[in-house]
């Protein structure tokens, strides 16, 4: 019935409304198939402060220091080792055989053992391949003991394994499969082992031009005085052949700058091309020139041969040089004289406008390459439109939409900006530039070239990065220390924190500082980031000392009606937390964790009474004060409180008016006894004056202190 | 119709007495929880949750598709690698387990295997120690299973942290 109704109602109207606007339907839109993904894509990005995926993803297992994210990274990969070596050990119990295809992954097996395998050739050539460079030492010298012929080949290959890697294991920067080893393992670049299987394969084989250059290489990458002779030796003997190129870069990296521009003349005529390696090579010699000026010149000349070449510098090139433009013996701030203070500055100075010229080099070059793009796709462009658009009508009438079309049809083709990255690396020390170069930066204070420095390290274009948690974490904490101390803003300094601390850089006692020091001297309040330097030194164990001393500072600085009321829960919230665990540390007087106790200064106390007072939680406070007049509190193997130092006057006074305000006689009474620990009669006697004139003390009382006060000395 | 009947007919005539040992074992026990006087049983969400909310209220504690028409042949080995691993986290987290070690929830995507749950660390708390047993644990069940395995443990004070209701 109801329906029927509204069913006439609607006929009515529509016949009524003859003029009713029209329906217009809009054409659709055209979109590609991918249009709705790409949107939705934009939608979602990665989370620059989110934990590292390497980490438990929990707010307790997050490491905040550089030495936890060491430390956390390198447990969970031993407990992994730890894992692989019981299955290594004992296969059958994890023969759970379901895999199909077989997955060697989860197969782990013992190398072979060089005393175990059969003494054949081609067992040698195994241990070659997977470079296990000491066992396939000990296989060939069982060869040899038990006559077992080895072909001139595999000799060959052995020899120029056991010849780069120094007849040792290969380092951990080469480990594959353990990527903490790989980042944070240290090795010393170790001398040439003289004696070892390297010269005696190299004594058996035959002086080919192979053979002489491999040994020279070899002896000049594990440098040592002799081992650089025997090189030059070995160089000169070989007069009549042709070594390779390797052999040069090794020979000119290991000679002073003079040899090696004769050392590139001779390559020269031998009509040898050199690589960036070659002039990484020179850059290192020339970088052994005593005179500054004839280094810099030096630099330059190698750089305009680079260019002269038609090839372009590496960055590792770079690395070269911007590392050094200051004399090492000048870095040390507390070393330097006041001459050598003079010409620091003026290296400083030479080094930045150094780094401009290479910056620049580089955004020239990503902005050259963007164009290079531009007409690449201009020309694909064109083609197809000679293709297609000529030919059909239809994509003639939707001429206006083709920039489009085409830029989706480069997509399809695969030609996009990541084609051209143009910061590509070309050698295993092309990152270091970065970190390098904000070093200089960062002892010149020039924020700007850091921030371009920055941008080109951040850039699409760029495709060298450094290890996150060693190398990259220095650069981005030189980054930020600079920018916090130029800002005088502190909501830039939080826009910057809190972007970057912890999951770029480590929480660390200079950062700290500084952003505290920031905080003190600016006449802005940014309580969320007073909070956050706090909360982060708690979770990195910045608590005691002088930072700790920083925060209660701090605190005390914080001008409580200025926050709003969920700010001052969250005051009231970490002061009870630094209390309850300043208190929680003085109480380790246990035996087993007395290494970790730290005892509550006087000063402290009274620092933290006050704070607490300002939360109004008076009676915790006046129970922390009565530990200052608590002789067995800092007395005996029990003590939680340091017998020496002093309560802070200031901090005292303002207890005591605050005692005074409540009318507290108790509270006002502790006050004064705490302060004529240290004042005299003069200043304790009107405090007891106005005590008596403000609390409610009786004649006895007042008479108990007056006599008090009397015999405080004058 | 009449086919029942000689049904009944047959029965009735082999019935004989009987003592019965079995009646209460016939009642339906599962997800019962017993109440206290003094309400201190802990129950969890899931404790809390009947069985026939699963998937409606609650959700599973294993996921796979080998439950699905066309996917049943590997059904048993599932159930397998569930109890494999189950026993294995309750086992190498003794100290650390939430009721038990009863509400893990074992989740397959890909080819990669997912334990999700909650661990509590009130007895001991060493960082280390946990992520070392973290990278042994997904590496042990990883070879063994011939899978990745990740774990997706989440960390709570005590027990009392997931409680849901006392009873």
């Amino acid at each position: 019935m109801i329906g029927r109704i509204g069913l006439s109602r609607v006929l009515t109207r529509g016949l009524s409304s003859g003029e009713a606007a029209k329906l217009t339907i809009q054409p659709a839109i055209e979109r590609s198939p991918t249009d709705l993904l790409n949107a939705l894509s934009e939608t979602v990005g990665p989370d620059t402060t989110a934990p590292h995926f390497a980490y438990i993803d929990d707010p307790i297992t997050i490491p905040s220091t550089q030495s936890a994210k060491k430390t956390y990274f390198m447990a969970k990969e031993f407990g992994k080792r730890a894992a692989r070596e019981l299955a290594t050990e004992w296969p059958t119990l994890f023969a759970f055989d379901r895999d199909q295809p077989r997955l060697p992954a989860f197969r782990p097996q013992h190398l072979a053992d060089p005393f175990q395998v059969d003494p054949t050739e081609k067992s040698l050539l195994k241990m070659i391949k997977s470079r296990e460079v000491q066992d396939s030492c000990v296989l060939y010298e069982r060869l040899r003991s038990e006559n077992v012929e080895v072909s001139e080949k595999v000799q060959l290959e052995l020899f120029r394994l056991v010849a780069y890697y120094n007849s040792s294991n290969i380092p951990f920067s080469e480990w594959q499969e353990w990527a903490g080893i790989r980042n944070f393992g240290e090795e010393s670049n170790g001398k040439w082992k003289t004696g070892g299987v390297a010269d005696l394969l190299f004594e058996t084989l035959q002086k080919t031009d192979e053979t002489v250059s491999i040994m020279i290489a070899a002896l000049c990458k594990f440098h040592d005085s002799q081992s650089v002779e025997r090189a030059k030796e070995l160089y000169k003997e070989h007069q009549t052949g042709k070594i390779h190129l390797e052999a040069f870069n090794g020979l000119i990296g290991a000679s002073s700058f003079n040899a090696a521009k004769k050392l590139a003349a001779e390559m020269n005529s031998l009509k040898i091309s050199p690589n960036i390696s070659t002039f990484n090579a020179l850059l290192f010699s020339a970088a052994k020139i005593s005179k500054y000026e004839e280094k810099i010149k030096a630099f330059s000349e190698i750089i305009a041969e680079i260019r002269e070449l038609d090839m372009e510098p590496a960055l590792s090139c770079y690395y070269i040089i911007v590392k050094n433009l200051i004399d090492s013996k000048l870095l040390d701030k507390e070393k330097r004289g006041e001459n050598e203070e003079q010409s620091y500055n003026k290296q400083l100075t030479l080094a930045v406008s150094w780094i401009s010229e290479i910056l620049n080099e580089i955004e020239g070059d990503i902005v050259f390459f963007k164009k290079r793009l531009k007409i690449r796709i201009f020309h694909i462009k064109i083609d197809f439109l000679q293709q297609n658009v000529i030919s059909e009508p239809i994509f003639r009438s939707k001429f206006f939409k083709m920039y489009d079309f085409s830029h989706r049809f480069c997509q399809n083709q695969g030609i996009s900006d990541e084609n051209y990255k143009n910061l590509a690396p070309v050698t295993s020390q092309c990152h270091l530039f970065f970190v390098e170069a904000m070093g200089v930066l960062y002892r010149a204070s020039n924020e700007k070239l850091a921030e371009q420095l920055r941008n080109i390290y951040e850039s699409s274009q760029n495709s060298i990065k450094m290890p996150v948690f060693t190398v990259e974490s220095t650069f981005y904490n030189r980054y930020l220390q600079l920018a916090i101390e130029q800002t005088p803003s502190l909501n830039r300094i939080q826009e910057l924190y809190f972007s970057m601390v912890p999951r770029l850089v480590g929480v660390n006692n200079s950062l700290t500082s500084l952003v505290f020091r920031k905080i003190s001297a600016s006449s802005e309040r940014n309580w969320p980031l007073l909070r956050r330097a706090i909360v982060d030194g708690i979770t990195a164990g910045q608590l005691n000392g002088v930072l700790g001393e920083e925060m209660r500072k701090q605190l005390s600085n914080v001008q409580l009606h200025t926050l709003g009321t969920s700010e001052r829960e969250q005051y009231t919230t970490l002061v009870q937390k630094l209390v309850a665990v300043w208190i929680e540390f003085s109480q380790f007087t246990e035996e087993r964790m007395r290494r970790l106790q730290r005892k509550l200064s006087p000063s402290q106390i009274s620092e933290c009474a006050l704070l607490l007072t300002r939360i109004g939680e008076q009676q915790k406070a006046y129970e922390l004060l009565e530990l200052l007049l608590d002789e067995n509190a800092s007395s005996g193997e029990e003590a939680t409180v340091y017998p020496k130092g002093h309560a802070r006057p200031w901090a005292m006074a303002e207890l005591f008016e605050d005692a005074l305000r409540k009318k507290d006689t108790y509270g006002a009474a502790l006050c004064l006894e705490i302060l004529s620990l240290t004042a005299n009669r003069a200043k304790l006697e009107p405090l007891v004056n106005r005590m008596v004139e403000k609390c409610n003390v009786n004649q006895e009382q007042a008479r108990i202190l007056q006599g008090f006060v009397r015999l405080r000395p004058q | 119709m009449l086919r029942y009947l000689q049904n009944v007919e047959t029965h009735i005539s082999h019935s004989y007495r009987q003592i019965s040992t079995t009646s209460t074992l016939h009642k339906n026990r599962a997800a019962k929880t017993k109440s206290t006087s003094n309400r201190t049983q802990l129950l969890t969400y899931e404790m809390a949750q009947k069985p026939h909310h699963i998937g409606v209220r609650k959700s599973w504690l294993t996921w796979h598709s080998q439950n699905l028409e066309e996917f049943r042949q590997t059904q048993p080995l599932v159930v397998a690698q569930d109890e494999v691993v189950r026993r294995f986290i309750r086992g190498f987290f003794p100290q650390n387990l939430v009721v038990s070690g009863n509400e893990i929830v074992i989740k397959r995507r890909g080819n990669v295997l997912i334990v999700a749950g909650f661990l509590q660390y009130s007895r001991r708390l060493d960082i280390r120690r946990i992520y070392w047993m973290f990278g042994f644990a997904e590496e042990f069940l990883s070879i063994l299973l011939k899978q990745p395995v990740k774990l997706e443990l989440a960390f709570v004070e005590s027990e009392e942290e997931v409680a849901y209701n006392y009873i």
